[in-house]
């Protein structure tokens, strides 16, 4: 019988109502997906290997790509994914989380720009991605795709049929690429120039936005999601207590990683900034060039060339 | 973490990005479009394939499944989680209460259904409602187990166990299909087939709806005020008083005369009280004797009169005698109806001496 299980083959994570078991379940459509990714993936990088050869930061977005499609791949299938799909709102949640911050910026990040050229000129998406690279365009997008995907009458049905439970997948990711593009688009021209306009758009649009719906799920007296609600329970949790840790990682999940970016990018642009100023020479506050040290320090009514 | 660096590091020779070439918003309009256009026909064809969603079942204003006609209060007697006889009838009569028949260790729907009930009922502040949940595994859910099981939930329920055979006759007295136990596994567990439905009984004795698996505690909050409100469902139709009148009182006694008028189930008048005697009985009158009865039954349907020579309640021991114009009160206990005050007025003997003409 166990045997039988393992070998029960569906194609996405969906909710069954059926009890929850550790027996191993194969998503065949996971796979077929994860596959599709990285063959392609891989298929490029061989093709440019070949023509062009590999340059370091091509070696590098290798690494980051595979990375995203790992976290991508952990979100989607068994155990998480099918959890997610239709047992706790919470892991619900907490796959948003993975596959908005985590799969779509690495998978972003190893996207090297010629072939992110090759596939929009392949795709006719020049125009799609000039809009979507707007900052607020991408943050109505993704934050659409956040409310849409956690309305009731759209997850309970959805997350009931597998290729429901697959466009919702798929609008995460769609949706999260869309939202990391104005800070880390293959194009570099195209970003967020200020580092603190980077770091404005990514707490309102990753942080500020999504306590909303967060606060909305987290304070609901009654369950609003009919397919958790009537999920067979995991654990002694009940779908009130799901639905409050659900919407308390809504609200704050993304805090950790957040931060960390918002962090990094400060770091990394003083870092940046140190090492131009070693390459053009000391600068005053102001960006004037300082006097070598050992030079006699100007007077005040000497004018700085 | 890759971040941007800033414009003056970036890498030379990147080749120009193309400009908007102004099928741009076009392009995302119809994107946008399939994509809202796909959704909304997946969401359209799921829910109306979710054939455990109540709201694809939901009738014009109740989630629950109508019962027409509607279906008498079960009369069945099991046992409780103390060892003591429990008779469903007599312990609900006249109270809104949910019955389900279902096992502890169910994995999914006995839960999953207790659990949005009892939920709603405690939001609603209704704990005075019955709810009364029946094994249909009695060798696996001992009198402990049911304890344990029903202690999680937020509203006292009344676990109740009994022979198989009994347990088939009262899910047969529920008009619910008999529970089959599965074929155990090698570990020695099985599931148990059973009715998934929760049968609502009303003050009216009656069953009116009865609610699939799958109802969720918004939809039970919707509904129960809803039922609790149907004038028609909430009148008990139990015992009820007709026709009470009095003689005025003789040497401290009164006689009682009244019609007990039966819309539910079988009962039985066992007991007379009065805050204006001492003592109360029931009599009858056999020839020119008068006889004290221990009880007077009242068939389910029936009515029972009681007149001048011959059944009556005889109150003895008037605190005061009581005249024409003025009323006494009578407080009537019956086996399984809750007990019944009654104002009787006293009428004149020329009255008394009319009905009995009459």
């Amino acid at each position: 019988m166990r045997e039988l299980q393992v070998l029960a083959v569906s194609w996405w994570c969906q909710s069954t109502r059926a009890p929850w078991t550790w027996t191993p379940k194969i998503y065949i459509g996971v796979w077929i997906v994860m596959a599709v990714i990285l063959g392609s993936y891989g298929l490029a990088m061989r093709k440019r290997a070949k023509s062009v050869g590999l340059d370091s930061r091509d070696k590098r977005a290798i690494t980051w790509f595979v990375l995203g499609t790992l976290g991508l791949w952990l979100a989607t299938d068994w155990p998480l994914g099918l959890l997610g799909s239709g047992y706790l709102l919470s892991i619900h949640t907490t796959l948003y989380l993975i596959y908005t911050m985590v799969a779509a910026p690495l998978m972003l990040i190893g996207i090297p720009q010629w072939m992110a050229r090759a596939m929009l000129d392949r795709l006719h998406g020049w125009g799609v991605y000039r809009w979507s690279v707007k900052p607020w365009i991408a943050a109505i997008v993704l934050n659409l795709a956040l409310v849409f995907t956690h309305l009731p009458f759209i997850v309970d049905p959805f997350r009931s049929s597998q290729f429901g439970s697959f466009a919702l997948d798929a609008i995460w990711l769609i949706s999260g690429v869309v939202g990391w593009l104005p800070v880390v688009t293959p194009f570099r021209g195209d970003r967020i120039k200020a580092p603190i306009w980077k770091c404005v758009y990514l707490f309102i649009a990753f942080g500020a936005f999504p306590m909303l719906p967060g606060a909305f799920i987290t304070f609901s007296p009654l369950p609003l999601y009919r397919v958790y609600e009537l999920a067979p329970r995991f654990g002694d949790w009940s779908p009130e207590d799901d639905q409050q840790l659900a919407g308390a990682l809504m609200k704050v999940g993304n805090i950790p990683i957040l931060w960390s970016v918002i962090a990094a990018v400060f770091v990394k642009t003083s870092l940046a900034q140190n090492k131009d100023d070693l390459r053009i020479g000391y600068v005053d506050d102001e960006g004037n060039p300082l006097p070598p040290a050992d030079a006699t320090p100007p007077t005040p009514s000497t004018p700085v060339a | 973490m890759a971040i941007d660096a800033p414009p003056h590091l970036d890498p030379p020779g990147e080749a120009p990005v193309p400009r908007n070439s102004g099928r741009g918003p076009i392009a995302l309009i119809v994107v946008v479009g399939l994509v809202l256009v796909a959704i909304g026909a997946v969401a359209w064809l799921s829910g109306s394939s979710d054939d455990t969603s109540s709201t694809a079942t939901a009738q014009p204003t109740f989630y629950g499944r109508q019962v027409e006609p509607a279906r008498a209060r079960p009369d069945f007697t099991l046992t409780d989680v103390n060892g003591q006889p429990y008779d469903f009838a007599t312990e609900t009569q006249g109270q809104l209460t949910f019955l389900f028949f279902g096992y502890t260790n169910c994995p999914d729907v006995c839960p999953i259904s207790m659990a949005t009930l009892t939920s709603a009922l405690s939001d609603l502040n209704r704990v005075g409602a019955k709810v009364v949940f029946v094994t249909t595994d009695p060798s696996r859910d001992t009198p402990e187990q049911l304890t344990k099981f029903l202690s999680a939930y937020p509203v006292d329920v009344v676990g109740l166990t009994g022979t198989v055979e009994q347990l088939e006759a009262a899910q047969k007295a529920a008009g619910v299909t008999a529970a089959i136990a599965e074929a155990p596994d090698a570990k020695g567990n099985y599931t148990v087939g059973h009715s998934a439905s929760m049968n609502v009984y009303t003050p009216d004795d009656l069953q009116h709806l009865s609610y699939p698996a799958g109802t969720v505690q918004s939809e039970w909050m919707q509904d129960i005020p809803k039922i609790a409100a149907d004038p028609s469902w909430n009148a008990a139709k139990g015992v009820a008083v007709t026709d009470a009148y009095a003689g005025p009182s003789t040497g401290g006694n009164e006689a009682v005369y009244l019609t007990l008028a039966n819309g539910g189930v079988d009962d039985t008048l066992v007991g007379v009280e009065s805050p204006n005697a001492t003592s109360g009985s029931l009599h009858t009158t056999d020839g020119t004797t008068m006889v004290e009865s221990e009880q007077i039954t009242v068939p389910s349907g029936g009515s029972v009169t009681m007149a001048p020579g011959g059944t009556h309640v005889m109150l003895e021991g008037l605190t005061a005698d009581v005249a024409p114009g003025q009323t006494v009160t009578v407080v009537l206990r019956f086996k399984k109806a809750p007990p019944l005050t009654v104002q009787v007025p006293v009428v004149s003997f020329d009255a008394l001496a009319a009905r009995i003409g009459s």
